[in-house]
């Protein structure tokens, strides 16, 4: 049976290569009956006895991070006494409520950002919150990657296996799952099915405390196949959050839906504030001249993030202001082979071009980089941001920068129109807006401080925090 | 277009003129005069993270400075491939795997993928490692025997103990090539007798984001940035997380140091890269040892920890660490001596080639030394630092990227001359 099969992929990668290469997600999954089983062998196989894996470690199939410490007081003075007096009120009640937040990885800057953060804050508001990830399984993670692909529009030809592999998992994670806590946030549909299988085990009995999903994908536009694996589990919660209104799918109607946009934290190496002499010495090194105008954007390189048209923008703008530089970060999703093609396009374009500046890896581009190429910008630029929110574009409003942004994601929520930078529907727009920001510096400033303003208001990690005490809240005082 | 491009900045080798001198630049020009138009190609199995990586993003662009027609390729592949490849990669260094005809299938499978893929001439091909190992074969088979060009096979892997059936089953892969480098004399397997043998130990760019100078203004900022204290001594490991690198082991060791001097602070970064699945699982072990103790920083690139924080955490700390348990060469430590830090690690791989015992820092085995060790520089700032300029003038000397590139021309040189098959 192996064989056959084996001979079978091989037949497929030789008769249609370029095909297999253009889309990853089509390749045919290995699904086998004690896949399982065999996924925690091998686990141990590659990590070695040394570390003294044992039998139990390998079945704890969620593992615990440890969350730093953090202190309200930190904020106290960027957000003001009247918010952080806000947080304790807020969470006097909830003192000593047990929290799990359940994630399916511990390393994004955006997830440090949303559970660690925030749960630290959390922490020291008097509530005992716990962070929890999902073991890293290739197998798991393989159906994981098909699914967020899934989500975010792209193609993926679906196969009953990669529900079968998702369901089988999230079965283990259940049977491993020791439930103590009161409240329990499942971030995105990795661990979705976790409570689902719990309350299969209890003979359909009702779990203890509240479940809320907390889904940061565009559900509204997901496709049949991956919405119908998903709805029948999404109905056991309490609650679901979105990170904008559009994301709530109507027939999510039998749950309580709510909406808290997601934040960023002023005290990340990201977002705090560098001498002028840092970021002369990292610009420096690029070859990125301070003297000339820096427009910049920054984003994961991604064909729905359109990297091509920033590159026509920048021409455009190039025309009327022949000194202008582009810089362009566009970290790689290493995973995903269409984004090394994309990559090799723009590399192609950037090479002849001393004033177009791409950055990414193998000379990885981290938060300090990123932060000194956004203070340096006179215009940060965000062409567009395909299903995702585009918190970058927070990074830079902090960062007292206007923002000429596309009309997509949570750029309208991000950019106040004429105020804290332009919303744009085209390049040429975004070019002349651009041109405008460039020859009028004083207004280009202006609108950064507003931008910086809206930020403080509207999107530090101080409000998410408080959204989600005023949730549980609500959520304690629902009926059982 | 073969497997996948990789495309790179733009580098000039006159700007190393003022760190390594106008002679060895000059010396350098002459000896790839004979090779301005060859068609050079690098193909690894990573564009993204990883020595190998790292190394060709500028070893790439300075052979094209000098005129060369290099290029940089990396294989395709999937998670099942690059599962397949890890185990290998850690069954050549030393683990014991069940090497099964699954396993080697997908091998062959992704790499005759890849020659089939190949479709360009090339006056030298430098293959990097066991990944891409068996396209020659392949591609050869394509061609009735024949293949254009000199195929140089780069091992950056140290086979001394490499699992038998493993290595017999590469070895006939590697056995047809022209040549063969070698990062130290120790790691070239007896039976490897086709390929002409050539020892490169690695090296690094004083240029690249990593090691360039940074203001110390800048440095204590972007520690500050990453809440750590500058008032405190650091001592800092830069590895990935793999066993061999015994990050369990640096914990422990820490905490013999902490007892004596509770002010001591440590900092782990770790590159976690795309075909490491092992490494995710070892992170986490790590961090269950590390516990709640939050002098202990964790860091990584997936948060968000580049290039430029790694150089300024390098030089913020007191101590550079590298406690290994086996290495191929160690660049890191290269890299810290270059920072002018002096280093404690263990005497593995390339480490004692770059560790003079007593004048740039300290060759450890046990818990204890490696604790001894740590404490005696902590105690003792004028040794460190004495230390550190020795161990920078050091690596100035032998590990920087330029006598890489000489290398490299020598053994082009040598293979021109040399009568089977060629240009």
């Amino acid at each position: 049976m192996r064989d056959r099969r084996g001979e079978m992929k091989k037949r497929e990668i030789h008769e249609s290569a370029e095909s297999f290469i253009g889309d990853l997600a089509e390749f045919p999954l290995k699904v086998t009956p004690q896949v399982i089983k065999q996924n925690l062998l091998n686990m141990r196989e590659m990590g070695g006895e040394q570390f003294g894996l044992t039998k139990g470690a390998e079945t704890a199939a969620l593992a615990q991070i440890p969350i730093q410490p953090a202190s309200v007081e930190d904020y106290r003075n960027i957000v003001g006494d009247k918010e952080t007096q806000q947080l304790e009120k807020l969470a006097k009640p909830l003192n000593g409520l047990r929290l799990l937040q359940l994630s399916s990885t511990a390393f994004s800057p955006r997830v440090t950002d949303a559970i660690g953060v925030a749960s630290a804050l959390m922490n020291y508001l008097g509530l005992q919150c716990s962070w929890q990830v999902i073991r890293p399984v290739e197998e798991f993670n393989q159906v994981n990657r098909l699914m967020y692909r899934a989500l975010e529009g792209y193609p993926v030809q679906w196969h009953k296996a990669i529900g079968d592999t998702w369901l089988k998992y999230n079965d283990m994670y259940a049977r491993f799952f020791r439930q103590k806590y009161d409240i329990v946030i499942v971030h995105d549909h990795a661990g979705l099915a976790i409570l689902s299988a719990m309350t299969n085990y209890n003979r359909g009995k009702r779990h203890l405390g509240k479940w809320i999903w907390s889904c940061h994908r565009e559900l509204s536009i997901a496709p049949p196949d991956i919405w119908s694996l998903l709805y029948p589990h999404i109905r056991y919660y309490d609650a679901a959050i979105f990170d904008k209104e559009s994301q709530v799918r109507g027939e999510l109607k039998s749950i309580y839906t709510g909406v808290i946009t997601p934040a960023i934290d002023p005290l990340n190496p990201r977002n705090a504030e560098l001498s002028r002499k840092s970021i002369e010495g990292v610009l420096f090194q690029r070859g990125i001249d301070l003297g000339r105008p820096i427009i910049s954007q920054v984003y994961p390189l991604d064909k729905a993030a359109d990297p091509l048209g920033v590159i026509e923008i920048y021409h455009l703008v190039k025309e009327r202001i022949p000194q202008v530089q582009l810089i362009l970060v566009a970290p790689p999703r290493s995973d995903d082979m269409d984004t090394r093609d994309y990559f090799r396009q723009l590399a192609h374009q950037a090479a002849s071009d001393n004033d177009l500046h791409l950055l990414s890896t193998p000379e990885e581009v981290g938060n300090v980089e990123i932060n000194a190429i956004q203070q340096a910008s006179q215009v940060v630029v965000q062409r567009s941001v395909g299903n995702g929110f585009g918190l970058t574009v927070a990074d830079a409003m902090w960062s007292s920068r206007p923002v000429v942004g596309g009309r997509a994601g949570g750029m309208p929520l991000l950019i106040i129109d004429d105020e804290t930078g332009f919303l744009v529907d085209d390049n040429h727009q975004a070019a002349e807006r651009i041109t405008y920001l460039l020859a009028n510096p004083q207004i280009a400033n202006k609108m950064g401080r507003k931008a910086r303003q809206h930020i403080r208001q509207s999107f530090l990690i101080t409000r998410y925090v408080r959204d989600y005490l005023k949730l549980f809240q609500f959520m304690l005082s629902m009926r059982e | 277009m073969g497997v996948c491009s990789v495309s790179t900045v733009v580098k000039s080798i006159d700007d190393y003129r003022a760190i390594v001198g106008d002679e060895r630049v000059d010396e350098i020009y002459r000896l790839a005069e004979p090779f301005r138009g060859a068609r050079v190609l690098h193909i690894n199995g990573t564009a993204f993270g990883g020595g190998v990586a790292e190394l060709l993003a500028t070893l790439v662009p300075l052979m094209q400075n000098l005129g060369l027609n290099a290029e940089w390729q990396v294989m395709r592949g999937t998670d099942e491939f690059f599962t397949v490849t890890k185990a290998m990669h850690n069954s050549l260094q030393g683990a014991t795997i069940q090497w099964t005809p699954e396993k080697y299938d997908i091998w062959l499978q992704y790499n005759q993928m890849n020659a089939d893929l190949f479709d360009q001439d090339f006056d030298f091909v430098i293959v990097h490692d066991p990944q891409p190992a068996g396209i020659l074969q392949f591609l050869s088979q394509r061609n009735g025997g024949q293949c254009r060009g000199k195929w140089i096979w780069r091992c950056h892997l140290d086979l001394t103990e490499a699992q038998p059936e493993v290595w017999a089953f590469l070895h006939r892969y590697v056995e047809i090539y022209h040549a063969a480098i070698f990062t130290l004399e120790d790691f070239v397997p007896e039976d490897l007798n086709g390929p002409e043998i050539f020892i490169v130990p690695p090296a690094i760019d004083p240029l690249s984001p990593k090691n360039i100078d940074l203001l110390p203004g800048t440095v204590s900022e972007i520690l500050a940035r990453y809440r750590i204290d500058t008032q405190r001594p650091i001592l800092s490991q830069i590895s990935r997380f793999d066993q061999w690198k015994d990050p369990l082991g640096v914990i422990d060791g820490y905490r013999l140091v902490k007892k004596e001097m509770p002010e001591v602070q440590l900092i782990m970064v770790a590159s976690m890269a795309h075909d490491d699945p092992e490494g995710w699982a070892c992170f986490e072990r790590t961090l269950r040892r590390a516990g709640e103790d939050f002098d202990i920083h964790f860091l990584t690139n997936l948060n968000g920890v580049g290039n430029i924080e790694v150089n300024a955490f390098q030089r913020a700390s007191t101590v550079v660490v590298q406690k290994s348990l086996r290495e191929g060469f160690g660049l890191a430590v290269a890299e810290a001596l270059w920072k002018g830090k002096p280093v404690v690690a263990g005497g593995v791989g390339g480490i004692p080639l770059q560790i003079q015992y007593g004048r740039n820092g300290y060759l450890v085995i046990t818990l204890a030394e490696f604790a001894n060790r740590v404490l005696h520089l902590l105690h003792h700032p004028k040794t460190a630092e004495r230390m550190g300029k020795a161990g920078k003038e050091y690596i100035r000397q032998n590990f920087l990227i330029t006598r890489h590139l000489r290398d490299y021309l020598k053994i082009f040189n040598q293979l021109s001359d040399s009568a089977c098959g060629g240009k």
